[in-house]
């Protein structure tokens, strides 16, 4: 998904957020599996106010909406069989399964009928005379037989011989049966070919409806919101929070703290302690940027975010590192493949202590004149580093609050972010830091003397 | 042997070979099922793994075939739909896989022969049966596969009928102490807490060389506790080795063994004598024993 692999979705919490929606029918699911970075504006903003459209109505229309999604439980993925009935004949099984979906379905138009609400860009078309072909005498049961008038003689031929125990007789009435039935199951096949255009188009807008109903849900879940979408290269994130890092840490009793940050085109400079939280806090603002861009409301209490042509994160968890590539290896690889496409388009770069890796001396030194190169540029590029004077007066500077003793004597990390001049003296902290953590005093004495 | 399955609702068949009956029991209870009960009375079948074949496909031998009358509700999978001859009506398509397709619930609007593969996971079979109970069935008869060769376990149903006769061996005298073995396997009791015994729980297959481990470590009063019956594969010396030792067997989920059915003839051999296979075996196990020949 844009540039992060599989492992950094993971660390971001995106993964976390896939996994815990809930989608009530394979096509929800199917949709979910094609997702895919949304590059315009029109449509970012489409997918938004469908999911407001769909929370208005989980709000004030909830038994209509329970029926929605019960109807959307009784769908089944008939792709397979619509796909094979292009060309070829059905069986009686499958033609079951297609009288199903379209039962099943014929409800759930009904039912989205009686919302009177449509959603942008997601199309149901009715479905009624296919089920006509699979339901004849219009019952609307869920079982399926094949019949005719010839059917009917055959079997009656059948089930005398049956009586009498003519074997013969039944033997040749079975065949008859079989190759009748042969020729039932292809005019029926040969009469829903026709549809299988409105069953694929049906069955993608029922995908994008379960999609948007379970961006929905988790938004109402989680206290998500909408957020904004401004051309402009300007991002801010007010109070963003990380549903990951929340469920990690509730387990301990702890709440994360809410951060806020404006990032603006060319390059932010976070600075801060050790444990102060500036990872969290940079992969917090890549998973709301991926979500806003995949049509998803964000964990924040505010967004404004501009369309990013492509997003990167450069941290330790890149696979490439694990594939032997050293950290400060896979860095630089990636940079340079940045570099190349800083020109020509906008991107999002997030740099989670960069050049981690190597010297301090040259270390500060690659930062800053990263930095430097990137804030020339129209993108957006943020970069978390412990370094000293990497700093300068062309950059926007964030500096972790750090630690602080608001009760009594007992230290606490403060993981607020500050906006700082480009000159403010770097926090000394680490010292506090292993004190907090309990080091022995033997210790401490040892590392207060170097 | 009708009256004492009368009471119970599923009903499942083992057998302890190929060609020791099992079909012909089965035949035989669906018909006389049909005849005893009230007239709406609805039968239900399905299988785990594969039968009901016109020739035996692993032995190629004749096989009596599966009929079921008219209003029988079959769950088989849908590869082998096509071999039944009998007018299909489908209600329901299940999500249980098979390697000759998922497993279809139809009705059978005519009489004719079936073929029946059902769900062969033990959790799949349970959901299955409530599934088909739900339609509902009164009665439903479960073809069991070979005894204990199968994942699912008998111990789902709630009746078990043990197959078993001249097939198993040459030897009348081996067919009897196997099917003894194998009766007394499927009647191991459902485990119990007790302050003075050592519990152990086994997952998987319980084998010899498996037990042979606690013989040796183990004291005086130890249960070996297996999930279900399926899941020993003891030899009856191991089991008197541990019964010497004073290691009991138990199983988590116990099979309700009812009756015993036994089959003097064989494709591979004369057969024994009817009447002296069913007094010996009458003897060995303190089950009712009957004779497919002389069923009815």
């Amino acid at each position: 998904m844009f540039q992060l692999d599989a492992k950094q979705l993971e660390a971001i919490g995106f993964s976390y957020v896939l996994n815990n929606l809930i989608l009530h029918s394979p096509y929800g699911a199917e949709k979910m599996k094609q997702l895919a970075p949304i590059r315009t504006r029109e449509g970012v903003f489409v997918c938004l106010e469908n999911i407001e459209k769909m929370l208005y109505l989980l709000a004030q229309r909830p038994l209509e909406m329970d029926v929605i999604m019960l109807q959307l439980m009784q769908l089944k993925n008939i792709r397979g069989c619509v796909e094979k009935c292009k060309v070829y004949t059905l069986t009686q099984v499958e033609l079951f399964e297609i009288k199903q979906f379209l039962l099943a379905y014929e409800k759930l138009h009904l039912a989205l009928g009686k919302l009177g609400e449509a959603l942008t860009d997601i199309h149901f078309t009715p479905m009624g005379e296919a089920l006509q072909i699979l339901d004849a005498d219009g019952l609307r049961l869920a079982s399926f037989a094949l019949d005719s008038p010839e059917l009917r003689k055959i079997r009656e031929e059948k089930s005398r011989a049956e009586a009498q125990q003519n074997t013969a007789a039944r033997t040749a009435a079975v065949e008859q049966e079989v190759a009748e039935e042969g020729r039932i199951l292809a005019v029926l096949s040969m009469a829903l070919r026709v549809f299988v255009p409105d069953f694929l188009a049906n069955m993608d807008a029922v995908g994008k409806l379960d999609f948007t109903l379970a961006k929905a849900l988790s938004a109402r879940e989680t206290g998500a919101v909408k957020p904004q979408i401004f051309r402009e290269g300007i991002l801010v994130l007010e109070n963003m929070y990380n549903p990951y890092v929340e469920e990690k840490i509730a387990h301990s009793g702890n709440l994360m703290t809410r951060v806020s940050v404006v990032f603006n085109r060319g390059t932010t400079v976070i600075t801060g302690a050790n444990m102060g939280g500036k990872s969290v806090a940079l992969k917090t603002a890549v998973l709301n940027i991926l979500l806003c861009q995949l049509g998803f409301y964000v964990f924040a209490e505010k967004m404004e975010c501009p369309i990013f042509d492509d997003v990167y994160l450069l941290s330790e968890d890149m696979q490439d590192i694990g594939r032997g590539l050293s950290s400060f290896g896979a860095e630089m690889k990636k940079f340079a493949e940045i570099s190349a496409r800083l020109p020509n388009e906008k991107l999002f770069i997030a740099f989670d202590e960069f050049a981690r890796g190597t010297n301090p001396t040259e270390g500060a030194a690659i930062v800053k004149a990263a930095a430097g190169f990137l804030a020339k540029t129209d993108s957006v590029s943020v970069i978390t580093t412990h370094y000293d004077g990497v700093c300068s007066p062309v950059f926007s500077h964030y500096q972790v609050a750090g630690l602080s003793t608001p009760r009594g004597n007992s230290l606490c990390m403060d993981y607020r972010l500050l906006s700082v001049a480009h000159d403010a003296p770097p926090p000394q902290d680490a010292l506090k830091i292993c004190k907090m953590l309990g080091l022995e005093d033997v210790l401490m004495s040892l590392f207060g003397e170097t | 042997m009708v009256e004492l399955l009368k009471n119970f609702r599923t009903i499942s068949l083992v057998g302890m070979a190929k060609n020791v009956g099992k079909t012909t029991v089965l035949n035989f209870l669906a018909e006389a099922f049909r005849r005893e009960e009230a007239e709406n009375f609805t039968l239900g079948l399905t299988g785990i793994g594969r039968d009901g074949e016109k020739t035996d496909l692993v032995t190629h031998t004749n096989k009596p075939e599966i009929f079921v009358t008219r209003g029988t509700i079959i769950a088989t999978a849908e590869g082998l739909l096509p071999l039944c001859d009998i007018t299909k009506e489908v209600i329901c398509v299940t999500d249980f896989h098979t390697p000759l397709g998922r497993v279809v619930i139809v009705r059978a609007l005519s009489g004719g022969f079936v073929q029946i593969g059902g769900a062969s996971i033990t959790a799949q079979m349970k959901q299955l049966l409530r599934l088909m109970l739900a339609l509902p069935c009164d009665k439903i008869l479960v073809d069991g596969a070979i005894s204990r060769k199968s994942s699912a376990s008998p111990a789902v149903t709630d009746a078990t009928i043990l197959c078993t006769g001249a097939s198993v061996s040459r030897s009348m005298q081996k067919t009897i102490t196997e099917t003894k073995h194998a009766v007394e396997m499927l009647s191991l009791p459902l485990y119990h807490d007790a302050p003075d015994v050592k519990n152990i729980h086994l997952l998987g297959a319980v084998t010899d060389s498996h037990a042979q481990t606690y013989l040796a470590a183990e004291k005086q009063n130890t249960c070996l506790i297996a999930d279900d019956a399926s899941k020993i594969f003891l030899t009856p010396a191991m089991v008197e080795k541990l019964r010497i030792k004073g290691i009991s067997l138990a199983v988590r989920y116990p099979v309700q063994l009812v009756v015993v059915t036994v089959n003097p003839t064989s494709p591979y051999h004369a057969g024994y004598d009817g009447a002296e296979f069913l007094a010996q075996m009458r003897e060995a196990v303190k089950l009712p024993v009957y004779d497919v020949l002389r069923m009815c």
